[in-house]
């Protein structure tokens, strides 16, 4: 399955996202003080105060020294600098603890999304034409064309609201904490996979009912295999190989859609600090968020990539 | 001649299609005796795969086996549970398929796939694994201890086709259909398939049936032929009568067109004329008339039925060539469009 050239090919793609996720960082540090204003625009500041806070921050350098520093910062000491807005508080640690954060919603609503989205779709396609394929059909037009926002919202309507007694309320986890319980998890992700899952699933029925035609699924059946171990050894795994070819679009969904859900829920990770760092000119968490991001996309990528050597033998790096 | 091991009756298949109700098989019987090598031969679309298929009810949607009994060791086939024809699949019939390349699953170790085969009916996982690497040297397959752990890909066309015959014999079954077998394959590497096959008939004694379209396959590998025409079976015979005195028609064409290497060189291959009928409207009468040179009043109303013509002979002709080549002159005939010899044109042919 992996080989050395697997290796390799694994080396040769993170040093890539190295220079993907500083090349980033660098765009976005000369887009974000190309805007007009400053952070500490709002705090009517002026004269002598004014000017040592600049110069505490090195704001009053020349771009490029400013820029340089940044760099050498980053790359011999992994530091993103301070927050301009809670002063003197390291970035690093936030960004990374945010991360986790989104790292955790992520992966959840990823469970469900190919998890649901799977079991849907095997369902549908075992049992065309019934009431079962009709009704998973339904309910995955209804999810592929509802935006997970509008699904966040009824969700907290209906949990957060209606069902108050039982919940509290309480489905996202408190600022601080590493992992919040998986019982406070659940309803984001759900938000975040679901729209996902219905394209899953429709993709997996449609594939798996052009696999189940194959001759190899005659041949299991003339060996006088069961039913279910033809439909998952023989007949699932091949099906998947046109699945995880948009795993890789479905992981970036997922990720962005993860800022407006993290907005939605209130839940303190990257997507929530993007929104309120771009908003208070927050210079160096943007650059952080954006470089998180960077970093973020371009593992996910590879793993995506990495997938289909699992699933499908013929290819190999 | 003792028992058959398995004797079809009257078996017919039919696919529901949008355009209406096709009947692939048309009432098909015949018997297979233990250890024999049957040869069923007919164009495609003739229902020579379906009625293999129909044996052991593997015929895809939206076909179905309407009627007639498949006997196999007193137990009617198309009566079973699903979990009984389950048992049956792969271990009393097993089945090797035209391609190779797509029959074997292409995410699965080749090896894995056919300990599956004995695994599916109760053979330890330590055993199946010893047995797969017998098997496929077997088959002739070299550093067959390495290739277990290849995947489908990784081996040649003929290595494949040699995969399958292994997984079909690994429970040593004793009837072995075989969906033309070669097909895919070219030239050399069919006859090392055939060769191989022929062996192993002879070797374990399994029954093999031989589905082909090929009518030198037959000659190489089969004692006993069935020909089959738009769904039904039109002459079954010993392989030396078919060759040397077939009766039908439509046996008789086949025979004329294949090529020969001993034929006068400046003489022309004789096709079949016309198209192998629609079988969503077959034509009335017997289902050749339309296409046969020989033909007479009688072919165009009424069904022939299998009839005997000779010592272990059935054709379902009105004609029969002994008729055509004292009367119609079917040795010298050069024109052979339809209708030709039997100077019954009814304006199709001038």
């Amino acid at each position: 399955m992996f080989t050395r050239g697997t290796l390799i090919y694994v080396s040769q793609r993170l040093v890539l996202i190295v220079f993907t996720v500083l090349a980033v960082s660098s765009i976005v540090f000369l887009g974000i003080h190309r805007l007009p204003g400053d952070a500490l625009f709002s705090e009517h500041l002026h004269g002598d105060a004014y000017q040592n806070l600049l110069h505490h921050y090195g704001l009053d350098q020349p771009l490029q020294t400013q820029y340089w520093n940044y760099v050498v910062g980053v790359v011999t000491r992994g530091d993103l600098g301070e927050s301009l807005v809670n002063r003197g508080l390291k970035i690093t640690p936030i960004v990374t603890r945010e991360l986790g954060v989104s790292v955790t919603v992520g992966l959840f609503a990823l469970v469900f999304t190919v998890g649901l989205g799977m079991v849907l779709g095997v369902f549908a396609a075992v049992r065309q034409n019934t009431w079962v394929d009709y009704l998973l059909t339904t309910t995955s037009v209804i999810g592929y064309s509802m935006p997970n926002f509008v699904i966040a919202s009824l969700l907290i309507l209906v949990f957060g609201i209606w069902l108050q007694n039982l919940t509290q309320g309480a489905f996202f986890y408190q600022l601080g904490t590493w992992t919040g319980g998986i019982d406070q998890l659940w309803l984001p992700a759900f938000a975040l996979g679901f729209p996902y899952a219905s394209i899953v699933a429709r993709l997996t029925r449609a594939s798996m009912l052009e696999v189940i035609r194959q001759d190899y699924i005659r041949t299991a059946r003339a060996k006088g295999l069961r039913e279910t171990v033809i439909m998952v050894r023989h007949a699932l795994r091949n099906a998947l190989i046109p699945v995880i070819t948009i795993l890789g679009p479905l992981v970036m969904g997922i990720i962005t859609g993860g800022v407006v859900i993290e907005n939605i829920f209130g839940i303190p990770g990257l997507g929530k600090e993007f929104a309120q760092s771009i908003l208070n000119r927050d210079y160096a968490i943007v650059i952080g968020v954006f470089t998180m991001y960077a970093a973020l996309v371009g593992l996910a990528n590879l793993i995506v990539d990495l997938t289909y050597v699992v699933i499908d033998p013929r290819i190999r790096y | 001649m003792a028992t058959p091991i398995l004797q079809v009756r009257d078996l017919r298949t039919q696919f529901m299609t949008d355009g209406g109700i096709v009947t692939a098989v048309d009432g098909v019987s015949f018997d297979l005796h233990q250890g024999e090598s049957l040869g069923i031969v007919g164009e495609s679309g003739s229902g020579k795969s379906v009625t293999a298929l129909s044996l052991l009810r593997l015929v895809p949607d939206p076909g179905r086996v309407v009627g007639g009994k498949v006997l196999f060791k007193n137990q009617d086939l198309l009566q079973l549970t699903d979990d009984e024809i389950r048992e049956v699949r792969g271990r009393d019939i097993s089945m090797i398929f035209q391609d190779p390349q797509s029959s074997l699953n292409p995410v699965l170790r080749t090896g894995f796939q056919i300990d599956e085969a004995m695994l599916a009916h109760g053979r330890p996982k330590a055993e199946a694994h010893a047995r797969t690497v017998d098997l496929l040297k077997q088959v002739r397959i070299p550093a067959a201890e390495s290739r277990v752990k290849d995947f489908p890909h990784q081996l040649s066309g003929g290595m494949r086709q040699r995969a399958m015959i292994a997984m079909g014999l690994s429970n040593a079954p004793q009837i072995l259909i075989a969906d033309e077998p070669t097909t895919a394959l070219d030239v050399t590497v069919q006859a090392q398939i055939l060769e191989l096959l022929g062996d192993l008939n002879r070797e374990l004694g399994a029954a093999v049936i031989m589905i082909t379209h090929n009518m030198g396959v037959v000659a190489g590998l089969c004692t006993r032929v069935i020909v089959m025409y738009a769904g039904q079976i039109v002459e079954q015979g010993t392989v030396e009568q078919i060759f040397a005195n077939p009766q039908h028609p439509y046996t008789w064409s086949l025979l004329r067109s294949m090529p020969r290497v001993d034929a006068v060189r400046h003489e022309r291959l004789r096709s079949i004329e016309g198209i192998a009928p629609d079988l969503l409207h077959p034509p009335a009468g017997c289902r050749f008339h339309p296409r046969c040179p020989f033909r007479i009043e009688k072919c165009y109303t009424d069904e022939p039925v299998l009839e005997e013509h000779g010592p272990d002979n059935l054709a379902a002709c009105w004609v029969t060539m002994d008729r055509a080549r004292k009367e119609m002159g079917a040795d010298d005939l050069v024109d052979i469009r339809p209708g030709a010899g039997s100077g019954v044109h009814k304006g199709q042919v001038k």
